[in-house]
């Protein structure tokens, strides 16, 4: 597949150029600042630490949590960073991760328009999504497992043209893996791959069949395996039927643009959005102009593309919002609508040649647009966190610290709630027990909990129901309205350590009790 | 018209599917038309009110000469008021209405058809028009600009094909619908002006032609400028004095969100217009991606791209226009009326003949139109059985009285898409039925203005618990309410003796007002 690519590349100077210029524009971001303000990544961090520095007695993990390493999806992004945090750290290893995850993208929008006969340069659509909602949100396993299905359809399709022991030892290999990433990206390829079986010469030939679709199915092997040991493998609590949350299609159309890129408060995403849109379409209505008349009319088994494009739609349009039991599954259907676009730009046929080449220069100049924008929302929020690496490194190790982070939650730069779980980068930098860390049952299990407010109402703290059982307290925003300390502190009970920005550090003055037990 | 005539057999010799298609899909579009009496559009009875003040302003039984003065400057509107004056002659005022409506029906597509032939493109993409009848402009009642959407591809169609080979018939047709277009409503005149700019440059530079051009279309600019000055000085929709603009937007998330739910009417219970919706756009992409430039057919004269040119202003005016413009004119819900005409121009551009396999991608866009207004027909029959009371209790009231319409609720009905609020202006229809006056009716100036000092007393409009008997209610010589709690709930104590309840009738009751008198300021 790496020889594909170079080929691809090799064989386009003007490609391989604007492939570069964009993956290092589009990697910039993870790298400029210390602090990405994506939603869930501080509690995957934490989970990577815990895991990774369970051992070191200088953070106490192992007095708070058990490790549970069950062969469950996120293994993929956990263990990966888990091994990379040996060379680059724990933070540096997830940059690491997400800049292959930058680079999959689009290079596997690479190798899936050349596996079906698109034109290579569509794969430049491919940059700005890789900075989709998603990301945003901090699903990192999903983004990165969603570039692994398109590797997994090159592999599917390479297979089923030819089938022979190496693809499908390769396919088999490829397919299982993602369900280490997430179970919806490894649902969408097993759904997708088994499209591609059909959309062959000969489809139901039961030869044919069972050599084209083996390897599908035996990628199905680790999802069963798992299913049927479900309640060792640890994952949250899955006994109950399931409840979800289901939108009209009224308001799955009406969401689907603010699930693509939208990641940045300002309007230059929806921009960038539209620039995109429109050179799609007038790649698509010129190409009426440049195809060969000659060229026999497509046939049924060409239409893998299509199938795969019309799957992801049908999930991004048609499985629920949300789960609400047997354990809480934010957000289904709309992390699909990055992934429909991304195979949507690849429905296009044909050559892009001569002066229509010129029409992907909106498509660079808006990636490069984005991936400045991104770069500049980053740096501000850098800016705005300042002060936080600072007071942290006051805490002292082996103190237990209660982060209280006071409303809003957002930054004037992005979408998200960005400093919801803010508290586990303390919990990274000086160890000990989180309140807020995710509570799936992987990697980490808490041995016990500490009472503490939800973390959406920090004002709920009481300090003599939850606050004994804390060292410290580190919270942001506490000025104005959300004051809880300062008559703490005239009380006599808390000392203000230091203030730095719009981070405060108290220190708890009475001795501390023992923790509740779980 | 022999000539006409023999134009319209060649057409049916050439492509009976298509005309048979036509036929069909016209004949579902007029069933949610005809087949419930009250349609559930917004502003509809706003209108018909309007139709009538003018239609019946010289017969004093109906009461409007004592409350309005007729005002009949040229201004936008015309192109529905005065067809539906003169039908009025002929039918009652809502069956005129009825038959302007199936007349938009079948000339939005038609108009389709000719501007997609005049493109290049295939005839046949003009059935993706149909649906789109029902936009959500029409459900907003927003009928005028319905029409100057229906009229807005004949006048772009004029001017390319005078553009293209100028000829005295052409220049006619070129002068009148450009006219028409600005009778119509002046949100698609202006559109078609940045437009035509766009099409003066796509011939070739021909300045004779260009100016010639530009000349024909100068009378609506003349017509316009007059009736917008005339219109500045007196009390219409025209704000006065020194021009200024004053409007509200919205942020391009939310004008991209608001597409799908813009394109055609829906009802609230299932998913279905979304469905329509869904379809229609994978129907159209499927025509997209199997595009191909007919090889037999000469390519049309003029730049090859000009009508995605148009279709990109359509997309751009539906994204960054605002939501409401205050100054100079009192307009609202702009950007969203335009997602329909730039729906109309890209449902256009897919190229290539549609033949062969390529035609049985529009089957299921033929299924939609045929099954989508019989599916909105089933719903607004609904309405309509519970809309009727207001139809039954209005025979009641003499003619020439005011009635005063209070609606408590939201507005909505429950087979009705709740972006329309259907109720909400029903305060309109006693005064289309018996007369008198209208507390919340048109004041855009024309065909009417009110006469100061003689409006009745009302509360603002959409706060009807801010109603009072002592200084309102007392003026009128009925009260109308729709979603009161129990008879007299909207009376004060000791004031039920001051009313007679004439009826009720589902969800709405009917008072008489014993001694009708306008309270002392």
């Amino acid at each position: 597949m790496i020889a594909a690519c170079k080929r691809a590349l090799r064989a386009d100077p003007l490609l391989a150029a604007a492939f570069f210029v964009l993956a290092a524009a589009t990697v910039t971001p993870i790298w400029i600042g210390r602090y990405l303000p994506l939603l869930d990544l501080p509690n995957h961090l934490a989970a990577i630490a815990v895991w990774h520095e369970y051992a070191d007695p200088r953070f106490d993990f192992s007095k708070y949590y058990t490790l549970n390493l069950a062969a469950l999806p996120y293994w993929a992004h956990y263990y990966g960073c888990h091994l990379l945090a040996y060379v680059f750290g724990v933070e540096g290893a997830n940059r690491v991760f997400l800049t292959l995850y930058a680079l999959a993208l689009p290079t596997g929008a690479l190798l899936v328009a050349r596996r079906f006969g698109r034109s290579p340069l569509l794969s430049l659509f491919a940059f700005p999504l890789v900075w989709s909602f998603n990301l945003a949100e901090g699903f990192i396993a999903f983004v990165a497992g969603m570039a692994m299905v398109l590797f997994g359809l090159v592999l599917a399709d390479r297979h089923a043209e030819r089938p022979g022991l190496g693809s499908a030892l390769w396919l088999v290999l490829l397919g299982s893996s993602i369900y280490f990433f997430h179970l919806l990206d490894y649902m969408l390829f097993l759904v997708c791959a088994g499209l591609l079986v059909f959309t062959q010469p000969e489809p139901f030939k039961i030869r044919k069949l069972l050599a084209r679709g083996l390897p599908v199915l035996a990628c199905t092997a680790v999802g069963l395996w798992a299913f049927l040991r479900r309640s060792a493998l640890g994952f949250a609590d899955l006994s109950g039927a399931p409840r979800f949350n289901w939108d009209s299609l009224s308001e799955t159309l009406t969401h689907a643009p603010e699930r693509l890129l939208n990641v940045l408060s300002s309007s230059r995403d929806e921009w960038v959005v539209l620039v995109l849109g429109a050179a799609w379409l007038l790649l698509a209505l010129t190409a009426a102009r440049s195809r060969d008349p000659e060229r026999p009319p497509w046939s049924l088994c060409e239409l893998g593309i299509e199938a795969c494009f019309l799957a992801t739609l049908a999930a991004a349009l048609l499985l629920p919002r949300s789960m609400l039991r047997p354990f809480n599954w934010y957000m289904i259907n709309g992390r699909f609508v990055p992934m429909a676009a991304l195979l949507g730009v690849l429905l296009l046929r044909g050559p892009i040649l001569g002066w229509r080449r010129w029409l992907l220069f909106p498509v660079v100049a808006a990636g490069l647009f984005y991936a400045g924008s991104l770069a500049r929302m980053v740096v501000r929020f850098n800016r705005h966190v300042a002060g936080f690496d600072q007071i942290v490194q006051e805490i002292p190790l082996h103190a237990s610290t209660l982060t209280l982070v006071f409303p809003p939650l957002d930054d004037p730069q992005v979408n998200v709630n960005c400093y919801n779980e803010w508290a586990a980068y303390t919990q990274i930098r000086r160890g000990g027990y989180d309140a807020y860390n995710f509570d799936y049952g992987f990697p980490l299990v808490y041995r016990r909990y500490k009472p503490a407010p939800p973390a959406s109402h920090p004002e709920w703290l009481n300090i003599d129901r939850e606050g004994r059982a804390w060292d410290y307290f580190l919270t942001h925003n506490e000025t104005g309205d959300h004051e809880l300390f300062a008559p703490l502190a005239q009380a006599g009970r808390v000392r203000l350590v230091d203030q730095r920005g719009r981070w405060k550090l108290w220190q708890r003055i009475e001795p501390t009790k023992a923790a509740a037990p779980k | 018209m022999h000539f006409r005539a023999a134009r319209v057999r060649a057409l049916v010799a050439r492509d009976p599917l298509l005309v048979f298609a036509f036929a069909l899909l016209w004949a579902a579009s007029l069933a949610p038309i005809w087949a419930p009496r009250l349609l559930p559009l917004l502003d509809l009875p706003n209108h018909l009110a309007a139709v009538a003040i003018w239609h019946r302003f010289g017969d004093p039984a109906w009461g409007y000469s004592h409350f309005y003065r007729l005002n009949r400057l040229p201004l936008p509107y015309w192109g529905y008021l005065l067809p539906m004056s003169l039908l009025a002659h002929v039918a009652p005022i809502e069956i005129a209405n009825k038959l302007v409506l199936s007349l938009y029906a079948l000339a939005l597509p038609v108009g389709a058809a000719l501007l997609a032939r005049q493109m290049g493109r295939s005839h046949w993409l003009a059935l993706f028009a149909f649906p789109l009848v029902f936009n959500a402009s029409f459900q907003f009642g927003f009928v005028t600009f319905c029409i100057g959407l229906a009229v807005l591809p004949f006048a772009l169609w004029a001017l390319d094909r005078f553009l293209q080979a100028p000829s005295r018939g052409r220049a006619v047709a070129l002068g009148l619908m450009t006219l028409a277009l600005y009778f119509s409503h002046v949100l698609p005149w202006l559109f078609f002006g940045v437009a035509a700019a766009v099409l003066l440059g796509c011939h070739g530079f021909r300045p004779r032609r260009i100016a010639l051009a530009a000349g024909l279309m100068l009378p609506s600019v003349a017509v316009a400028a007059w009736g917008f000055s005339a219109a500045a000085r007196g009390a219409t929709a025209v704000q006065s004095g020194p021009l200024h603009f004053s409007a509200k937007f919205i942020p391009l998330l939310d004008a991209i969100r608001q597409v799908p739910t813009s394109l055609v009417a829906g009802w609230p219970s299932s998913g279905g217009a979304s469905w329509v919706v869904l379809l229609l756009g994978l129907c159209w992409l499927a025509l997209v991606l199997t595009a191909e430039d007919d090889e037999r057919e000469p390519a049309p004269a003029g730049f090859a791209y000009r009508l995605e040119l148009i279709a990109a202003l359509g997309a751009l005016a539906a994204l960054l226009l605002p939501v409401h413009l205050y100054r100079p004119v009192d307009l609202w819900n702009i950007g969203q009326r335009f997602v329909a005409v730039a729906a109309l121009f890209f449902a256009l551009l897919p190229r290539g003949a549609l033949t062969e396999r390529r035609r049985l991608i529009l089957l299921p866009v033929i299924a939609i139109a045929l099954l989508y207004p019989l599916s909105l027909t089933h719903h607004w029959r609904a309405f309509n059985e519970r809309a009727q009371a207001v139809r039954r209790l209005c025979e009641k009231i003499p003619r020439g009285k005011s009635t005063l319409t209070l609606i408590y609720g939201d507005g909505t009905d429950p087979d009705v898409d709740t972006q329309a609020v259907p109720y909400l202006m029903f305060h309109a229809y006693p005064q289309l039925w018996s007369g008198g006056f209208d507390a919340w009716g048109l004041q855009t100036g024309f065909p009417m203005v009110r006469i100061p000092d003689r409006a009745l007393p009302a509360p603002i409009w959409k706060h009807p618990e801010k109603f009072d008997f002592d200084t309102q209610g007392c003026a009128w010589d009925y009260l109308l309410t729709k979603g009161e709690i129990s008879d007299g709930a909207i009376l004060g104590r000791g004031e039920s003796d001051r009313v007679t309840l004439v009826g009720h009738d589902g969800d709405f009751r009917l008072y008489r007002v014993k001694s009708p008198h306008v309270p002392e300021p």
